[in-house]
């Protein structure tokens, strides 16, 4: 009995290894204007970092995705930017795309429910911004 | 030869201590009364019946080792993985294709999130730009 426990110990902890390591990626495009209608419902949890830090006043959630980590050259259509991600999530690379042309590239390391905002992206009524989370 | 008539015999046997197997002969004489003294003792001293085998406790205690390496193993493993330096989301590397003017990164404490804003970016033009 005890060895089936001890080989049941093993397998459990070799096994959640790769499990913890991973994890789901959100990724939002959040249009931000200075319109006089509320922030939507789908950005509360960023709403406030949004206010503080940038000149705009309104954020509304024009799209939004999920793809799983570890990618493997996931992609996301969000409005009219393309939103590609490979690696782990301790070393995810970010590529965004508008109309076939690339506008940047990086590479991040991502916390859990950590969010990382990309934005500046042109708009007509403002900035687009792209927002990550893993979760 | 001469011979012993049956009635002394039995006389002289009567006479005879009753041997016991359990108490060995005293003085011994030679090496067969020895043998003999041995051979009554063994037969005293109860031989252990033969079991059921015993279990190898060093199989349980190799098995919950291993186990504990392996947990000790992934544990290092991910702390040296982890950057413990910073609760922030960290960009490593940076490349901006599109034309802009400056890039400004902030981290918010409440949060521990982390800001990247590109000024004044025009996705028509290119103006690459590392960090």
């Amino acid at each position: 009995m005890n060895i089936r426990i001890c080989f049941a110990l093993l397998f459990v902890t070799l096994g959640a290894s790769p499990c913890l390591a991973g994890g789901n990626l959100s990724i939002r495009m959040i249009e931000a204007s200075n319109k006089t209608t509320p922030s939507s419902s789908g950005v509360q949890d960023v709403v406030s970092i949004l206010e503080k830090s940038l000149p705009y006043n309104s954020f509304n959630l024009s799209a939004s995705g999920t793809m799983k980590l570890p990618a493997k050259k996931s992609t996301q259509r969000l409005g009219g930017y393309t939103v590609s991600c490979s690696g782990k999530q301790k070393n995810l690379s970010i590529k965004v795309t508008h109309e076939k042309k690339t506008i940047l590239n990086t590479t991040v390391n991502l916390r859990d429910n950590k969010p990382l905002i990309l934005g500046g992206f042109p708009s007509e009524n403002g900035k687009l911004i792209l927002v990550f989370v893993v979760s | 030869m001469k011979k012993i008539p049956y009635k002394q015999i039995k006389q002289a046997l009567s006479n005879l201590e009753p041997e016991n197997e359990t108490q060995p002969k005293a003085p011994m004489s030679n090496a067969d009364d020895f043998r003999e003294d041995f051979m009554a003792r063994a037969r005293l001293i109860v031989q252990d019946t033969q079991t059921a085998p015993h279990k190898k406790p060093v199989n349980t205690w190799f098995l919950a080792s291993a186990c504990a390496a392996a947990f000790f193993i992934v544990a290092g493993v991910r702390m040296i993985n982890s950057d413990s330096t910073s609760a922030y989301t960290v960009i490593k590397s940076l490349e901006i294709v599109a034309s802009h003017s400056a890039v400004l990164i902030m981290e918010d404490e409440t949060k521990d999130s982390t800001v990247l804003w590109i000024v004044d970016m025009n996705t028509n033009a290119s103006n690459g730009e590392n960090i």
